[in-house]
């Protein structure tokens, strides 16, 4: 069995992670531009080396009034390729920001837990397991189903 | 056979023959167009287009593909020949047969599924329409090899004779010039093939290896099991005997194969002259579109690869604009060092031109748009039985490929519409008078930095009256409301969805949908649509076009924190209002806000609220902004800077179509080219916006949609002109009034109310303080005069100046005012309109030619010399009726003056 890892970060006090292969890169957090009258969780614009990144604020997604970016001190960009086929423009660069980055953790396959039915902050659709660590409950993100929504949300949105 | 086949190979083949039926469409109608003559430049032009096409389908193995294309052949050769001339009815099919090769092409794995019984079967009747058909070498030039030059023409479909062959003329001029023999082998398959226990494949190798070969009867399908007898055509250094022992062949196989003399300027496929003994002599002139064709050397690029490098070089922009802005700020860096300023100088141009460059590459003619309309046009001619003449001019004209390709729609509709409902039917033309066949003319030409392209036709032209019935009918508007509209604002109802002329609906057009989608097409790629329209002599459509969307050129805004940027092409003016004018210049009318500006009114708009923002709980905020961190703050600064005095309205006037509107920004700052970058998926539907781009610090900006603004707003614009015009037509009513030059006079010729809105005026005096205006529009001239040169007769004063005697007014002598310093050596004479360069104002300095606002004050001044007082450039200025002064000092007045008084 292959070993995968796992990149860390926080919302607030939660912990999620992402696999690391779906991280093209981790940048501390920069001046934005926001773009008005978009979708509430379109927090702006950043010019990455002349890409123009679109930064997502998550926890928008999420509708968890419990949850909310707290200093957002860094911003998680995508690789195109973790996320081509959620019905976004192979030309678009995303990214999100978090509040802080943890860890990279290696785990097997085996390690992870299915989500637990009533995780108290987040909606059972956003995770896609659970990996116990001596530190806490690592809530690994099903990212596919959160750009999903994302993109409706934009679409139905005018 | 054809997955087995390597696929970028296929791809190539694809696009090829995409390519070339691209060309055959164009000269396929020149063809019929100069029939009964033939060209045979152009007839042999189709014909090698369709061959590559049919050799190659038949070496990728699409049967269907290589049947229909070999028919069409046939029937060209015949064509060629002279024995079937190519009227309509015979171009009919092989146009067919070009679209549906394409359809073919389009989707090759399906080609084969297609049912193409029926156009083979036309092909097949005009490809055999009198002569017996003769399989085997029907569709090749026939080089007559030496030995065979004493049988006769009959012979040729005997098994083992004749061979035909279809070769390139320079492949064969090639090899003369190079020295090498042409031979041409004729062998029996079982015989020199299989008894020597070589196959075809191994004797072509062998040629190989001693020459090249030109051509064989032998296509590559069947290179596996060749026919009884074949010949190839293949050229070698090689003397006769050496090529009979390398080949292992008998003398009488081989024969020398004399190549025809080449006129070198025509690169047909040579064809013996006595094979076209039946063909009449005849010349005819090639279409201009294929005589001035000139070939540069050209390589295919991938489209990708050019996006990347423009993506590239508009990072270079970027960078430059970057650099020129640090260097710029940081005085020392520029001054003390000569060197790096040429550094940067030379970098600032390299960029600029390799911007230029790069941009070129993504420019096509948009030929390449025109090119199908022929077709279009032929065929529309035909189903509506109605004679129309297609005219193209400036097809060289570039223009961005992302532009072009969403040209082709629009224009393609409006190519209809010109055809279904602006050219009259042939007997309607004959009653009028006008030429039986009804001409439109497409025309692309440069014009102040945009693209314009002009579709008109000679037909009957927009009926604004039926226009008006249907937009009545269907509750767009009142007769009343109809009437009050100009001429170019009935023409723009066609623009409205649902109001078509087209008495019946046809399935070329008419159900009314249609401009309203070109204006909106149009206005997508950043172009304007303009309609030009006389009623029974025709209509013109013109559209006005950017070069290209990658680079354009911006007004950069600011709206509080944040900067927007404006595209150029549809900034008209920025108007300046003085914070303490606002609420005299800027009225409500319902619910929108105007500006009258010079008698028009300017719906308004505020971009910070279309864009909402400066709201508070608003979630899309900058976060470091500091200014929202605190919600109290928030709620106080929009109000401050509202209500300040120190801070004006910067309005920018922008057009979309035919309207305009005024966007009101807090700060208005250069105009920069910027790179647009498209929006992501997230944030497209943001209708307020068009793109993003990258600021040259660094930051990212957005571009605004001005079309989507005013949506965005809801812009009501028919309803400020109608209730523009309500009031004016109110106003003139009860007042009678008539406006000249920017006064507002009544019947009687009074002033009526000082006119709040910019005036050109000239502004000059005789002693200092006492300034005096008027307005430039009511100045011819002026000249400077010397005072010596001035001659009194009696009371009255004359200069001469250009071999004219023009009588000189002083002021001082009609007016109540200060007399001019008669010291002065010199001064100026302002010849007024009116007086018809007969007579001047002397003054003794002219101050400023200027545009103001100005607020007249009437209440002091009596004379009616003067209009009033006003205060201008911080002094009270007096206003001169120049019109009432000329009067009094006796002079006759042009009459068109006199009138308004």
């Amino acid at each position: 069995m292959l070993e995968q890892k796992l990149i860390t970060f926080k919302f607030g006090d939660i912990i999620c992670g992402i696999p690391l292969l779906d991280v093209r890169e981790i940048i501390p957090q920069m001046e934005h531009t926001p773009v008005p009258l978009s979708v509430p969780y379109v927090q702006g614009l950043i010019n990455l080396r002349g890409q123009i990144v679109t930064l997502v604020d998550l926890t928008k997604i999420f509708k968890q009034d419990s949850l909310t970016l707290q200093h957002s001190k860094y911003n998680i960009l995508l690789r195109n390729e973790a996320y081509a086929q959620e019905g976004l423009s192979p030309t678009d660069r995303i990214g999100f920001s978090v509040d802080a980055i943890g860890d990279v953790l290696p785990y097997f396959e085996a390690d992870l837990d299915a989500p637990p039915a009533n995780l108290n902050e987040l909606d059972s659709r956003w995770i896609e397991a659970v990996l116990k660590q001596p530190e806490g409950i690592v809530t690994i993100l099903n990212m596919s189903n959160i750009l999903k929504e994302a993109l409706q949300a934009s679409l139905t949105t005018v | 056979m054809s997955e087995h086949q390597d696929d970028s190979l296929l791809q190539d083949f694809l696009s090829e023959s995409a390519e070339h039926l691209e060309s055959i469409e164009p000269d396929l109608l020149a063809l019929e167009k100069q029939a009964p003559q033939v060209s045979q430049e152009i007839v042999n032009r189709i014909f090698r287009a369709i061959h590559s096409i049919k050799g190659a389908s038949g070496f990728f193995g699409f049967e269907r593909l290589k049947q229909v294309s070999h028919l069409m052949e046939s029937v060209l050769m015949r064509v060629r020949d002279g024995v079937l001339i190519p009227h309509p009815h015979v171009v009919e099919p092989l146009l067919m047969g070009v679209d549906l090769l394409n359809v073919m092409v389009d989707d090759i794995h399906r080609s084969e599924n297609l049912d193409t019984s029926a156009l083979e079967d036309a092909l097949r009747h005009y490809s055999k329409a009198d002569t017996p058909f003769v399989v085997g070498s029907e569709d090749f030039a026939l080089p007559k090899p030496n030995h065979n030059t004493d049988e006769s023409r009959a012979s040729r479909n005997v098994v083992n004779t004749a061979p035909s062959f279809y070769v390139e003329s320079e492949r064969l001029a090639n090899a003369k010039r190079m020295g090498q023999f042409v031979y041409v082998a004729t062998l029996d398959t079982n015989l020199h093939l299989f008894d020597m226990h070589r196959s075809y494949d191994d004797f072509i190798n062998n040629i190989e290896s001693i020459g090249t070969v030109l051509a064989s009867t032998v296509s590559e399908l069947e290179s596996n099991a060749p026919p009884p007898s074949f010949n190839v055509l293949f050229s070698t250094v090689l003397e006769k005997d050496l090529v009979l022992h390398a080949l292992e062949l008998e003398e009488a196989q081989l024969a020398d194969y004399e190549v025809p003399i080449v006129d070198e300027s025509i690169h047909t496929p040579q064809t013996d002259a006595r094979f076209y003994n039946e063909t009449p002599e005849v010349k005819v002139e090639a279409p201009a579109t294929s005589t001035t064709e000139v070939s540069y050397d050209t390589l295919r690029v991938r489209v990708d690869l050019l996006n990347t490098l423009m993506d590239f070089a508009g990072e270079l922009v970027l960078a430059r604009n970057q650099l020129m802005r640090a260097v710029q700020s940081d005085k020392q860096l520029s001054t003390k060092n000569e060197a790096f300023a040429q550094v940067l100088d030379s970098i600032n141009t390299v960029t600029n031109q390799l911007q230029d460059h790069i941009m070129q590459t993504r420019m096509q003619p948009i030929e390449n748009v025109f090119r199908r309309f022929p077709r279009i046009v032929r065929d529309l001619s035909k189903q509506l039985n109605k004679k129309i003449q297609l005219q193209m001019i400036g097809q060289d004209v570039e223009l961005d490929k992302s532009i072009l390709e969403g040209l082709s729609d629009p224009l393609t509709h409006m190519i209809r519409n010109a055809c279904d409902h602006g050219i009259e039917a042939t007997e309607k033309r004959k009653a009028l008078g006008k030429p039986v066949s009804g001409t439109i003319t497409l025309h692309a030409f440069h014009e102040a930095g945009q693209i314009h392209l002009r579709i008109e036709d000679d037909g009957k032209g927009i009926d604004t009256q039926a226009l008006g019935r249907k937009a009545i009918a269907n509750g767009v508007m009142s007769q009343a409301e109809f009437d009050d509209l100009s001429h170019q604002e009935k023409l723009n109802l066609i623009f409205h969805a649902g109001l078509s002329t087209a008495e019946a609906v046809t399935d070329l057009s008419g159900r009314g949908v249609g401009m309203d989608v070109v204006r909106a097409n149009i206005e997508a790629l950043g172009g304007h649509v303009y309609l030009e329209s006389s009623l029974g002599k025709g209509s013109a459509v013109v559209l006005q076009l950017p070069l290209t969307l990658a680079i354009i050129p911006c007004l950069v805004v600011g709206v509080g924190e944040e900067r927007f940027a404006v595209p150029r092409v549809n900034l008209l003016e920025l108007v300046r209002v003085k914070a303490n004018e606002v609420h005299q210049r800027i009225e409500r009318i319902g619910e929108a806000s105007v500006l009258r500006l010079r008698g028009n009114w300017l719906p308004l708009v505020k971009l910070a609220d279309v864009l909402n923002l400066q709201q508070p709980n608003d979630t899309r905020r900058h976060i470091e902004d500091a200014r929202f961190s605190d919600p109290v703050k928030v709620e106080q600064i929009p109000e401050i800077r509202r209500q300040s005095p120190e801070s004006d309205y910067t309005l920018l006037v922008l057009s979309v179509g035919m309207n305009q509107y005024g966007l009101i920004v807090d700060e208005a700052y250069d105009i920069e080219d910027i790179v647009v970058k498209p929006l992501s998926t997230l944030i497209k539907n943001v209708r307020a916006f068009s793109g993003t781009t990258i600021m040259g610090d660094g930051s990212v900006a957005m571009i605004c949609d001005v079309v989507g603004i005013a949506t965005q707003s809801e812009l009501d614009f028919s309803g400020v002109q109608t209730e523009q015009l309500r009031r004016q037509e109110l106003e003139k009513q009860r007042q009678g009034t008539t406006n000249v030059d920017g006064f507002e006079f009544d019947a009687a010729g009074n002033l009526l109310s000082p006119l709040l809105e910019k005036q050109s005026v000239l502004l000059f005096q005789n002693q200092p303080q006492e300034p005096f205006a008027i307005p430039l529009a009511e100045v011819l001239r002026l000249e400077y005069v010397q005072s010596k040169k001035i001659e009194s007769v009696g009371n009255r004063e004359f200069v001469r100046v250009h071999h004219e005697t023009i009588s000189i007014i002083r002021l001082e002598q009609y007016l109540n005012v200060r007399s001019s310093n008669q010291d002065d050596e010199n001064g100026y004479l302002i010849l007024p309109l009116a007086g018809k360069g007969k007579v001047g104002i002397w003054v003794t300095d002219i101050i400023d030619s200027l545009e103001v606002d100005y607020r007249l004050d009437t209440d002091l001044i009596e004379d009616p010399c003067l209009y009033g007082s006003a205060l201008i450039q911080d002094h009270v200025t007096l206003l001169l009726n120049v019109n009432a002064l000329l009067k009094r000092a006796g002079v006759e007045i042009l009459p068109s003056f006199a009138g308004s008084f």
